[in-house]
C-alpha cells in the first residue's frame, strides 16, 4: 500500500493554489460586511439569500484548502439560517444574522491576520494543509516549551513530536515576543527550574502580557514543595509534574490540555412545552456550538435519547400533562441514563420547592428567565463534570482509552448506524509484539510504560470520530466510522511504524517494540453479521499478521 | 474491467476547479476536463467522452440536478456514472440527489488527495452493479 507521499512539487502547487484562495475569502469578508451594512427590512429578502450563498460556498470549499474551522462555521450559521427562515419573522432574523455573519467576518480577518505571518514559509504536505484551521490565535494546535536547558529542551521535544504535538521550544525570552506576534498557544509547558525562574520569582508578573496569561498550562519542577505548587497555581497551571518526567504522564496531561480546548460541543436534549421558548433556546445553544435536540413527544423520550445520546437534558418543570419530575424519574427507571445530567427549567422561584424538586433525581435548578450566559455556563460546566466522571468509569487507567465493555457496546452502536446510513465501518485490531519479553526482560512498570504510550500514541494518531479502546492487557481495538478499509489500513500502517521508531529505555538500556494488526470493513462482510463477529474477524487478521512474522498490518483480503 | 480514466468535472468555482484539477491529474493520473456550468458541459461531454462526471450540485444558471436531467433526456449519458459534489451534507438531501439518478455523492468540503480513491471506488461499484 503506498503513503501519502507528496512529491515536492505538488505541494508548491497546492500552496499556490491555496494562496489564490485566501484571496477569495479577503473579497468574500468585504461582500459579507456591505451585505450587512445595509440590512434593513425593507431589503432583508434578497440580501438574506446573498450571505446564505456565499456562506454555502465557502462551507464546502474552505475546508479543501485547510480552512477547516471556517468551513464548519459557515456550514454552522448557513443551516441556523435555512432552519430560522421557517420560524422566525425577519427582524429576528436580521438580528440573528448580524451577530453570527459579524462574528464570522472577525474570524475571515483572523484569517488574514496569520497568512501575513505565514506566508514566506514553504509549502507544506497535504496533511498539514488538511490540518491547518487557522482562527483564534496565531499559533494554534501549537505546543510551547519553555525551557532554558538546551539539551533537555532537544530530547523533550524529539520525544513529544511523536505524538503528533507540533512542539516549539522557546526560551522564556523568545516566547514573550512570540506572544506579541500572535498570543499565547493552545498549550504551553514550563520548566519552572531554570533561569529566569529563580526562587524569588513572581510568575504572574512574568507571564501575564497585553495578550493576557498562556493558556493550557504545565509546569515541570524538581521541586515539589508546597511554596513550589502554590506558583503553579497562581498562575492557574492545569497541572504540575515533578521531573524526571514520565513521558506518558506528561502526553496525558498534554492531551488533557489540548482536548479540553478542541474537545466535542456538548449534546443537549431540550423538552419544554413552549415551542417559540424552545426554538429560541436551540438556535441560541447551536450558535455556541452545541448539538441540541427537541423532544416533540415526550412518549418517545427513551427511543429519542438512545438515538440522541445527550450529554444533558434540559427539561421544563410545569408541562400541561406530565411535571418534570414525572419525566426525570421515568428516564431514571433505565439504567444507561443513571448518570445523564438533568436540569429543571422552571419559573418557581420558591428555594423550597426548588429544593424539594432537586430531590428527584436531578442535577440543578434553573429559574426562567434565564440569560443565555448563565444558561451556557450551567450546561458547559455540567457536561465537563459528567464527561470526567463519565472518564473515570468507562476508561482504563493506564491508557485513558475505553475499556473492553464500553468498547464493545460502542462498536454494536457503530454497526448499527453504518448499516442504517449505509457508511463503511473499518475496525482495526492490533497487538504489540512479544509483549511478554518486555516485561519478562525490564520488569511490569516499563511494559505498563510501553502500554501507555502506544495508547497516547492510538490516541492522537485517529480522529476524535473514531474510537479506541483498550481490549485487552496489550490487546487494542479500534472502530473507524465512515472509512474504507484502504483509508484504515493506511492510518494503522502509518502508526505500526511511528511506534517501531519509539525508543524506550529501563535499566539504561535502550529499546523498542513493534505491533502487529488486523484491519477489516463492514461493506466486504456479510451483512448479516454482528459486532462480535466484525471484532473475530479483525482479530484473525490480525493473527495472520502474526503468523507471517509480525511487525505488518493483515487486511481480510 | 476496464480502469476510470476520464473525468468531467462540472462546478463554477475557479478555486475549486484548479485543486480538484490537481487532485484529478497529479493526484489520481486521469485525463481531466473542466466545465464551468452545466450549458458546458452538456456542449462538451460528447467530444470528451467521460468515463465519469463529477458534478456540482449548486451552480448559478443551470444548477446541478437540471444539468443531469438535461443531460439524461438528451442521451448524452449512456451509461456514463455522474456523481454529485455538494456542500449539502443531510442524509434526506443525498439520498434526494440518488433518486435523480446520480450514482453517489460526494460531500464538499473533500481531501484533494482522497478525491481519485474515492471516485474510483465508485466506479467499481458502478461497474460491479452492470
Amino acid at each position: 500500500m503506498s503513503k501519502h507521499n507528496v512529491p515536492e512539487e505538488l505541494q508548491a502547487e497546492i500552496q499556490a493554489i491555496r494562496d489564490q484562495y485566501k484571496e477569495r475569502l479577503v473579497s468574500d469578508k468585504s461582500k459579507l460586511t456591505s451585505l450587512l451594512d445595509g440590512l434593513s427590512l425593507t431589503n432583508a429578502n434578497q440580501r438574506v439569500d446573498e450571505i446564505h450563498l456565499i456562506l454555502h460556498s465557502i462551507s464546502g470549499s474552505a475546508g479543501t484548502f485547510g480552512f477547516d474551522k471556517i468551513s464548519e462555521e459557515a456550514r454552522r450559521i448557513d443551516e441556523k439560517l435555512k432552519e430560522s427562515a421557517s420560524q422566525f419573522g425577519q427582524d429576528t432574523i436580521i438580528k440573528l444574522i448580524s451577530n453570527d455573519v459579524t462574528r464570522f467576518c472577525q474570524l475571515l480577518d483572523r484569517t488574514s491576520v496569520h497568512n501575513a505571518s505565514s506566508s514566506s514559509e514553504s509549502a507544506s504536505t497535504a496533511k498539514t494543509l488538511q490540518k491547518t484551521n487557522p482562527s483564534r490565535s496565531a499559533h494554534e494546535g501549537e505546543v510551547w516549551l519553555i525551557e532554558e536547558n538546551e539539551q533537555l529542551a532537544a530530547q523533550f521535544s524529539k520525544q513529544l513530536v511523536n505524538f503528533n504535538f507540533k512542539i516549539n521550544t522557546v526560551t522564556l525570552k523568545e516566547a514573550l515576543k512570540l506572544v506579541d506576534k500572535g498570543g499565547w498557544p493552545d498549550a504551553t509547558i514550563i520548566d519552572m527550574d531554570g533561569h529566569p525562574f529563580n526562587a524569588t520569582a513572581d510568575f504572574k508578573t512574568l507571564f501575564t502580557t497585553t495578550e493576557g496569561a498562556p493558556k493550557g498550562l504545565i509546569m515541570l519542577s524538581e521541586n515539589d514543595a508546597f511554596d513550589q505548587r502554590i506558583k503553579a497555581a497562581k498562575i492557574r497551571a492545569t497541572s504540575f509534574l515533578k521531573k524526571p518526567i514520565n513521558l506518558s504522564e506528561l502526553v496525558s496531561h498534554l492531551e488533557a490540555v489540548v482536548n479540553e480546548e478542541k474537545s466535542a460541543q456538548p449534546r443537549v436534549m431540550l423538552i419544554d412545552d413552549d415551542k417559540e421558548l424552545c426554538s429560541l433556546m436551540k438556535l441560541e445553544l447551536e450558535s455556541q456550538g452545541m448539538q441540541v435536540s427537541i423532544l416533540h413527544d415526550v412518549r418517545n423520550i427513551v427511543s429519542e435519547l438512545n438515538e440522541f445520546r445527550p450529554e444533558l437534558l434540559l427539561l421544563d418543570m410545569e408541562m400541561p400533562e406530565y411535571s418534570g419530575i414525572d419525566i426525570a424519574l421515568l428516564v431514571r427507571q433505565n439504567v444507561q441514563f443513571e448518570s445523564l445530567p438533568i436540569v429543571y427549567l422552571s419559573a418557581e422561584r420558591n428555594l423550597d420547592k426548588q429544593t424539594e424538586a432537586l430531590l428527584f433525581d436531578a442535577d440543578d435548578f434553573l429559574v426562567k428567565p434565564i440569560s443565555n450566559e448563565r444558561l451556557i455556563s450551567s450546561i458547559r460546566s455540567r457536561v465537563h463534570r459528567a464527561r470526567n466522571l463519565e472518564q473515570l468509569i468507562s476508561r482504563d487507567g493506564l491508557t485513558g482509552l475505553l475499556k473492553h465493555a464500553t468498547i464493545k457496546e460502542h462498536a454494536d452502536r457503530e454497526l448499527m448506524r453504518a448499516r442504517r446510513e449505509k457508511t463503511a465501518l473499518s475496525i482495526i485490531m492490533l497487538d504489540i509484539d512479544h509483549f511478554k519479553r518486555v516485561n519478562d526482560t525490564y520488569g511490569h512498570s516499563t511494559g505498563d510504560t510501553v502500554i501507555a504510550s502506544l495508547a497516547a500514541l492510538l490516541r492522537h494518531r485517529f480522529r476524535q470520530t473514531d474510537i479506541v479502546g483498550r481490549y485487552g492487557g496489550e490487546e487494542f481495538l479500534v472502530i473507524l466510522p465512515n472509512t474504507q478499509e484502504q483509508e484504515a489500513f493506511k492510518i494503522v500502517d502509518r502508526i505500526r511504524i511511528a511506534f517501531s521508531e519509539m525508543e524506550f529505555s529501563a535499566d539504561n538500556q535502550k529499546f523498542s517494540c513493534t505491533l502487529s494488526a488486523g484491519c477489516i470493513c463492514s461493506s466486504h462482510l456479510p451483512d448479516q453479521m454482528d459486532a462480535s463477529e466484525l471484532i473475530e474477524t479483525a482479530d484473525k487478521a490480525l493473527y495472520e499478521s502474526k503468523r507471517n512474522g509480525r511487525n505488518q498490518v493483515s487486511t481480510q483480503q | 474491467m476496464s480502469e476510470l480514466k476520464r473525468v468531467l468535472l462540472v462546478d463554477d468555482e475557479p478555486d475549486i476547479q484548479a485543486i480538484a484539477k490537481l487532485s484529478l491529474d497529479k493526484v489520481g493520473g486521469f485525463t481531466s476536463l473542466i466545465c464551468s456550468s452545466g450549458y458546458e458541459a452538456i456542449e462538451q461531454i460528447a467530444d470528451f467522452k467521460p468515463d465519469l462526471v463529477l458534478l456540482d450540485v449548486m451552480m448559478p444558471g443551470l444548477d446541478g440536478p437540471h444539468t443531469l436531467k438535461q443531460l439524461q433526456e438528451k442521451g448524452l449519458l449512456d451509461g456514463t456514472p455522474v456523481v454529485f459534489f455538494t456542500a449539502k451534507v443531510l442524509n434526506s438531501e443525498v439520498e434526494e440527489l440518488k433518486e435523480l439518478g446520480a450514482q453517489d455523492v460526494i460531500s464538499k468540503p473533500f481531501d484533494p488527495m482522497t478525491l481519485p480513491t474515492q471516485l474510483k471506488d465508485i466506479w467499481n461499484r458502478a461497474n460491479e452493479q452492470t
